[in-house]
């Protein structure tokens, strides 16, 4: 087993940003697979977005490329707009069951 | 050896937006959850000024951190959800077994990208190694020569649109030249996004009782 190199691991570079974006995703994916409230996993689909826009803006700052910060602009607005008709559905659910599990959903049929 | 303090303020914000999205996650409280998203996010823009774009950080912070945040926090208002007890560290096989693959994911993605991540100085090293392969090489095979060179070439960034110190200005540029088809075409998703909100929030009176 190589020594840790701990020059690299301080010091600050894109490997840094895409371990951290990964980790992030992750913790997202866990959000939607492990809960059944639908806002939480709402906010779970938000924080993968959000991994995915800061490995953009590390990418576009890496690589002085203004591309990637376009490409967060509009991530930012349809994730935006999917948590509006997200919650709107979610309302609709809750209207009906008076529950937001998302075991609902399959009944929502017709 | 000694970190500089941009390396500490990544590690520090690191920490804070992973612990804070771990929150998100784990919290079962549904309204902790938001304040977690919320902080995480906030601490998400900060790093977006460390990044140096800076209207990025500032469009996450009132998008996000703003706007969609005090929706979440609407909504989860509107709901009854004090009677919810969910069990998200109950031990099943089947959370045992989804808790391997996220981390069998969050390997991949680590493996993938740090793998295939385009470093500066292999670029170079590249770049270099073509280029003295090209002196090297006599005028015998212009094919593979031609091949190297265009192999150069596509490594530099053709035209790229120079980050000076005005990023903001080079990021309205873009998005107002090259981008601007894509730029109207996400103002009418919106719209549509608005009506077919509109109509779901219409449908069996939303959280009122429809009037009979």
């Amino acid at each position: 087993m190589p020594p840790i190199n701990w020059e690299e691991i301080i010091h600050v570079g894109l490997n840094h940003y895409i371990v951290l974006s990964a980790v992030l995703f992750s913790l997202g994916v866990m959000g939607v697979l492990l809960r059944r409230n639908a806002l939480v996993i709402l906010m779970s689909i938000e924080l993968m977005l959000n991994a995915v826009n800061l490995l953009f803006v590390a990418f576009s700052k890496y690589s002085s490329n203004v591309d990637g910060q376009v490409m967060v602009f509009f991530v930012m607005t349809i994730a935006a707009a999917e948590a509006t008709v997200g919650l709107a559905l979610a309302v609709n659910i809750y209207k009906r069951f008076k529950e937001i599990d998302i075991g609902r959903f399959e009944r929502l049929k017709g | 050896m000694t970190p500089t303090t941009e390396d500490l303020l990544f590690h520090t914000l690191a920490f804070l937006a992973t612990g804070s999205a771990l929150l998100v996650v784990m919290m079962t409280n549904p309204i902790y959850s938001a304040l977690f998203l919320a902080l995480s996010m906030s601490v998400l823009g900060l790093m977006f000024f460390t990044l140096e774009a800076y209207f990025i950080a500032v469009a996450q912070i009132t998008v996000y951190a703003g706007a969609v945040m005090v929706l979440f926090v609407m909504v989860l208002m509107l709901f009854d959800l004090h009677k919810e007890h969910e069990d998200i560290l109950r031990v099943t096989p089947l959370n045992v077994s989804k808790l391997i693959a996220i981390g069998a994911l969050c390997g991949i993605l680590v493996g993938v990208g740090l793998l295939k991540a385009p470093h500066k100085e292999d670029t170079l090293r590249k770049t270099e190694a073509a280029i003295t392969q090209t002196l090297d090489q006599d005028v015998t095979s212009d094919a593979s020569n031609e091949l190297i060179v265009a192999e150069t070439k596509s490594e530099a960034p053709v035209e790229k649109p120079a980050m000076t110190d005005e990023p903001t200005k080079t990021l309205a540029k873009a998005l107002y030249t090259r981008f601007l088809f894509a730029f109207e075409v996400l103002g009418l998703v919106i719209l549509l996004v608005l009506v077919g909100a509109v109509a779901l929030a219409k449908s069996k009176g939303g959280t009122h009782h429809a009037a009979h």
